[in-house]
């Protein structure tokens, strides 16, 4: 499967990347050498095995319902480059 | 005596016996780093005054009559991807330049109770993303053996920092290689524990169901002391294991005899480095004559590790990287438009184009019309790397080879070419992919004098033969520091 | 509407009623100033990680049991990929392809052809674990302000098929859905605060046809009142366009309550990649079956099967069951009094008619004026004909916002009943004396003097007469049956 110029946009897109004509061109060359490498997955005969999404033999490790103290407020917003009335402000926006 | 010559165990040993003050050991250690950081690079922050105060404390602790920690006044450099409170952490990247944690990472707050020196943070490959530390936002890391080399990646910063005697020990993570390698590049030991041993909270993370925090150490028993100080269940981080750490620092003496070592021929195949080779198959032949029995294995799947790990890892990078937003935290370009201009400004200026390689192939790995083709496959194909160890192990007690096709390469020779650095990863990647414990270990050097490692990987949560067998290899081959 | 058949399916998002937030500690209550209830993991902060808690699982798979779904054993936590300023991981943790339970049912009552209410099922695809984003709020023209306090609170997301054919049906799915989840103390139904929210998948289709018409999605409406105006007004919508020979888009659109219609907000043309993916920071959620029985030994008893239970076992009417089990607490006090006193029916009309009025209910909490063992008393008193029914509620008056013993009120007040037969007939007698012009008239047959000579006795007695007795004694003494 090739990746051309348009996928990378669409890709860029999707994962909010602005990225210039000469980065696009360059990630075009590096990314189709690469996943032509990865195409290589696809001649393994993979039938009947099933997929790893953990390794972890541990047991489910689940919390209990009991309220621990956070962050302050001011700890909270002290890293944002922005803030406005206690939250974190953004260019304006309409709810969708 | 120089104090930050001596192994992890000596220097705690002396400390909690009073016999060495943590404010010399202190002294000594940003003494040294003055020294060499600005030729290395090893370190990208100090905090001298916080250190000094930790040392002083300790000292008075002592002074009071109180027992100290595992680690009493012991150095241990802190990978910049740890999260370290009221301390700048960068992950090596502009995105979190002057970025200040509001916590502690869980294993940075082990190390402190175990009265361990904190002197600073290293550097590293943007985000973990590389093999040279090529990547970092803010210079290279240079090789303490020869400057004009890189110290591996992703966690060259600690790796150098130990070759160059600046700490004695220091913490990494490791995704795909990221402390074997440079352990094996700068001569110095470096561990990747059990998936799930060590916890990951407070870890940047890069590609959560690989990532894992390790320790480097001079020496194999300084190796196992950190890991067992920092090992073991925490309930912020649903994957870590409800399972007590091992006693690996009695491990290293248990010798190797009777154990049977797995050599597996995929990895002496076309492509390694005819040195290392040699210097890889010396330590075999001085483990057989310790009473290890050598056994031919195969990893048939071991080909296949680059493709998978580099679906996979990008994948889940690509999500844990989404949060860099310029909302809550990290750089913002101002002033934006809109929101799609404020993210697309934001993350096009704050990461560097490995970063945003493999953003880009992970989002598109798992993609609509992609994701069967791509990251589900390569789930499937981890579970053939995972079945080809498993089946190994019903053959030996843990597997020997190299850790890298070469020793140290020079700086600038693959960043022209990112699918040659992936390359370079073959022979960490299958361990990491498979969960596996696995330490690169200093064997005989290349001609040259350039570092050569040797890679034990062993069963899931058999760290303990792990580190008998490295501790057997180190017999054979003291540990050197790097002339600098 | 004659050619076309409307098509609903939803999708309610319910807050859990844990204390803390489903993969980290802070607090998940309403109402706290921005940022406020937050850590290193719902801010989504670099190294931070997820762990899930213990109490939302419970109530996730008593919501999946009451449902009658089929709980999976083992299921698994998906990563959600999207970019939004109230999403500050840049994911939402959910349950994509292996939800933690599917293929329930909810069976609701509609008009039938004939008009009569019969009921129907509506299957539910799955019932499955999610976290909850933040909250954004928005100045025209300035920065929108995120608050993440409503980040990381635990969801479920119950998916209803699309047999759903009106408005009003939706709304009664609702209606049912929300009961069910009231009664089973994982949500307090509220719409308001958000607390329960619901979307609407709405399509038409020619009657008859097999394949479903393109659907919109109809989201952000917080009254059932409005979700069923909404499907009403996009059905026609929909239809107006079928007819024009146009296409509907797939989009998602509003609720306009002014202007009386739906808008377009956003379109689904381009539709979003979520790029699901197994969460890998969190094992798979694995049931024991001994931990899935506890939970189902645990679960409280089902609205409609407590209302049959009341209706049988306590002999009061469907309408009165209904209207006692209008919230959970009140049905618990009603049974709780039934149960003290011995008679459900009187219980459940002096409930009805004295005591609703001053109950406060905040969430699934209730506030009583009085205690069921207050009421239990005060009706024993009436049995005995200590006190009569007219009295009971002005000793209830007493007793409202008090712990008073009603029997203490009674004395105090010296309220108790004549109830001694011979006492009342010598007052009757003594009135009769008195009277006689009247007594005759009675006699004689003009009945309405009873009342003028019941006044007489209660006046005698200064209203403590068991009002029932007088009337038997007067009767007596005038020798009428």
């Amino acid at each position: 499967m090739p990746i051309d110029h348009k996928t990378v946009q669409h890709v860029a897109t999707l994962a909010s990347l602005s990225l210039t004509d000469e980065e696009t061109l360059a990630m075009t060359r590096d990314l189709g050498a690469i996943v032509g490498h990865i195409a290589e997955l696809a001649a393994i005969d993979t039938t009947g095995v099933p997929p790893t999404s953990h390794v972890s033999m541990g047991r489910t490790a689940w919390r209990d319902d009991v309220v621990k103290p956070g962050l302050t407020h001011e700890e909270a917003l002290a890293q944002a480059p922005r803030t406005t009335l206690g939250g974190f402000a953004v260019p304006g926006f309409v709810e969708s | 005596m120089n104090l930050l010559e001596l192994p992890v165990t000596t220097l705690a040993h002396l400390v909690q016996r009073g016999e060495v003050k943590a404010i010399e050991v202190a002294e000594a250690c940003f003494a040294r780093i003055d020294v060499t950081n600005d030729r290395v690079g090893a370190f990208l922050a100090l905090s001298r005054e916080e250190t000094s105060l930790q040392a002083k404390s300790i000292d008075e602790k002592r002074a009071r009559g109180e027992a100290l920690g595992a680690l009493a006044g012991v150095p241990v450099a802190l990978k910049d991807s740890l999260v370290t409170r009221a301390t700048v952490t960068t992950a090596g990247s502009k995105m979190l330049a002057g970025y200040v944690p509001p916590y502690d990472a869980t294993v940075v707050a082990r190390l402190r109770a175990a009265d361990a020196l904190l002197p600073g943070k290293t550097n590293m490959d943007e985000f973990a993303m590389g093999s040279s530390t090529e990547t970092s936002a803010f210079g290279p890391c240079r090789n303490p053996w020869d400057l004009s080399r890189a110290p591996g990646g992703s966690s060259g910063g600690s790796a150098a920092a130990v070759a160059a005697r600046m700490t004695p020990a220091a913490l990494g993570s490791d995704t795909g290689g990221s402390i074997r390698q440079p352990a094996a590049f700068t001569g110095s030991v470096g561990v990747k524990p059990t998936y799930g041993r060590v916890s990951r909270f407070g870890l940047i993370a890069f590609a959560s169901s690989l990532d894992q925090v390790g320790p480097f150490a001079s020496d194999v028993r300084g190796a196992a002391r950190v890991l067992e100080v920092i090992a073991g269940r925490d309930g912020r981080d649903a994957t870590s294991l409800d399972i007590a750490p091992g006693r690996w620092e009695r491990d290293c003496d248990r010798g190797a005899s009777g154990l049977r070592i797995g050599v597996p021929e995929e990895y002496f195949a076309e492509g390694l480095d005819a040195e290392v080779e040699a210097s890889v198959r010396q330590s075999i032949d001085q483990l057989q004559a310790d009473g290890c029995v050598v056994v031919p294995v195969t990893l048939p799947h071991t080909r296949h590790a680059i493709a998978t790990y580099y679906v996979l890892a990008t994948a889940e990078a690509s999500s844990n990287l989404a949060r860099f937003d310029g909302v809550r935290f990290g750089a913002r370009v101002e002033p934006s438009r809109d929101l799609r201009d404020l993210y697309g400004a934001t993350r096009d200026h704050g990461f560097g184009a490995e970063v945003k390689r493999r953003i880009l192939l992970g989002t598109f790995v798992l993609s609509a019309g992609h994701y069967e083709a791509y990251y589900l496959k390569a789930q499937k194909v981890r579970t053939l790397i995972a079945r080809d160890f498993a089946e190994a192990f019903e053959r030996c007690d843990a597997i020997v080879c190299p850790t890298a096709p070469t020793p140290a390469f020079l700086l600038g020779d693959k960043t022209g070419d990112p699918l040659s650095m992936y390359l370079s990863d073959v022979y960490t990647l299958p361990a990491s992919l498979a969960g596996l414990p696995a330490m690169s270990v200093p064997c005989a050097p290349a001609k040259s004098g350039l570092p050569v490692g040797l890679q034990i990987v062993s069963r899931p949560l058999d760290e303990a033969t792990m580190f008998a067998l490295g501790a057997a290899v180190e017999r054979h081959h003291a540990p050197r520091a790097a002339a600098l | 509407m004659s050619e076309y058949e409307t098509v609903i399916g939803l999708e309610v998002h319910a807050q859990l009623l844990t204390h803390t937030k489903a993969f980290c500690a802070c607090p998940a209550t309403f109402g706290a100033a921005p940022n406020t209830q937050v850590c290193p993991t719902c801010l989504g902060l670099p190294g931070a990680l997820p762990v899930l808690s213990a109490r939302a699982v419970e109530f996730a798979v008593r919501t999946a049991l009451a449902l009658g779904c089929t709980l999976q054993k083992t299921s698994r936590f998906s990563r959600k990929n999207y970019f939004y300023p109230d999403l500050p991981k840049g994911y939402q943790i959910s349950q994509f392809d292996e939800p933690c339970s599917e293929g329930g049912a909810l069976s609701i009552e509609v008009p039938g052809a004939s008009g009569a209410r019969v009921e129907k099922v509506v299957r539910i695809t799955r019932v499955h674990m999610e976290e909850d984003a933040g909250k954004s709020s928005h100045a025209r023209g300035e920065d929108s302000i995120v608050d993440l306090n409503r980040s990381g609170v635990a969801l479920v997301e119950i998916v209803g098929e699309p047999e759903l054919s009106s408005g009003a049906e939706a709304a009664e799915y609702l209606r049912s859905l929300r009961e069910i989840l009231i009664f089973i103390g994982i949500n307090d139904g509220n719409l308001e605060e958000g607390s329960f929210r619901c979307d609407a998948n709405v399509s038409i289709r020619k009657k008859g046809a097999p394949q479903l018409g393109t659907r919109v999605e109809l989201k952000n409406i917080n009254s059932f009142r409005f979700v069923q105006k909404a499907i009403e007004y996009e059905a026609l919508r929909q239809q107006a366009i079928v007819e024009g020979g146009g296409r509907i888009e797939h989009e998602t659109r509003g609720w306009d309550e002014k202007a009386g219609r739906t808008f377009s907000m956003r379109s689904k043309e381009t539709a979003q990649d979520y790029r699901y993916f197994p969460e890998p920071d969190l094992p798979p959620l694995v049931l024991e079956d001994a931990w899935i029985e506890q939970v189902r030994q645990a679960m409280p008893e089902l609205p409609r099967a407590k209302r049959e239970r009341f209706v049988s076992q306590y002999e009061i009417t469907p309408y009165a069951a209904q209207v006692l089990t209008q919230h959970p607490q009140i049905a618990s006090f009603f049974e709780h009094c039934a149960r003290l006193h011995g008679d459900g029916a009187k219980a459940a009309n002096f409930v009805q008619s004295e005591i609703l009025g001053g109950i406060v209910t905040r969430g699934l909490e209730a506030d009583f004026p009085i205690s069921p063992a207050q009421l239990a008393e005060l009706l024993g008193l009436v049995d005995a004909a200590t006190i009569s029914g007219k009295q009971a509620k002005e000793v209830y008056a007493l007793i409202a916002g008090t712990p008073r013993a009603p029997a203490d009120v009674v004395r105090e007040r010296g309220m108790a009943q004549v109830s001694d037969a011979a006492a009342i007939d010598a007052i009757v007698a003594a009135i009769v004396l008195a009277n006689s012009r009247q007594a005759e008239a009675l006699r004689a047959g003009k009945a309405s003097l009873m009342g003028f000579f019941v006044g007489q006795v209660m006046k005698e007695t200064k209203g403590s007469a068991n009002p029932q007795m007088v009337n038997d004694a007067i009767k007596r003494a005038l020798g009428l049956g």
